[in-house]
């Protein structure tokens, strides 16, 4: 596959307080995922430039998009955030690879905005200790 | 033009007017501990304690007001 772009994203399941995975992709309008790695700096007083190892890896993923209160759409599953706490599967396929990670969800804000958009942007991080893989 | 109550001390009531505000945000947030063990490669984390957070931006010029309770009440 040649460079590619997100349209026509695949897959973006997130699951709901019950485990279930919520197939609710067109939900969300934008997105952003990271799977930064920490660094030690373990320069020796011998070097000139700075020595680094990796350490731990994480992940962490904000979901973008308007209120749905449709049943089992975003709503539905983010509006458990605030009252429940488990793990959630949340499986990103786009453009032929797939990444899946345990995640923990720490907010469902809401922001009604003068112009009235009713919008969420919806942060979650790494939960399991798992190293993110894509596959 | 409709007085909304928000936070309550003594004598006295915080109030703002739903005419005077732009918009609002709304925040159900929780503290998230890292519970990292030796053996993990990634960051394990667990959810702590929930948070409620309601942020009112007014317009221009406008803001909430402390009032006594006995002007509410007469209001």
């Amino acid at each position: 596959m040649a460079k590619s772009s997100g349209l026509g994203w695949s897959t973006l399941t997130v699951d709901d307080a019950s485990g279930t995975p919520q197939a609710i992709k067109n939900d969300f309008t934008n997105l952003q995922f990271a799977t930064p790695r920490a660094v030690q700096d373990v320069t020796g007083i011998d070097k000139s430039a700075i020595e680094r190892i990796l350490l731990l890896a994480d992940f962490s993923i904000t979901l973008n998009g308007p209120h749905d209160p449709a049943a089992n759409q975003s709503h539905a599953v983010f509006s458990t955030v605030p009252s429940t706490s488990v793990n959630r599967t949340v499986t990103i396929v786009v453009n032929g690879k797939t990444l899946a990670n345990e995640t923990l969800f720490t907010d469902y804000p809401l922001t009604r905005s003068a112009a009235g958009e009713f919008t969420y942007a919806v942060p979650g991080v790494l939960a399991d200790g798992t190293v993110p893989t894509w596959s | 033009m409709a007085l909304m109550c928000v936070y309550e001390h003594g004598d006295n009531v915080l109030t703002y007017d739903t005419d005077d505000v732009e918009s609002y945000e709304v925040h159900t947030q929780g503290d998230v501990l890292d519970v990292t063990r030796p053996e993990d490669a990634g960051i394990r984390r667990e959810l702590g304690q929930a948070h409620l957070q309601l942020t009112v931006h007014f317009k221009p010029g406008k803001r909430a007001l402390w009032i006594e309770k006995r002007e509410l009440n007469h209001g």
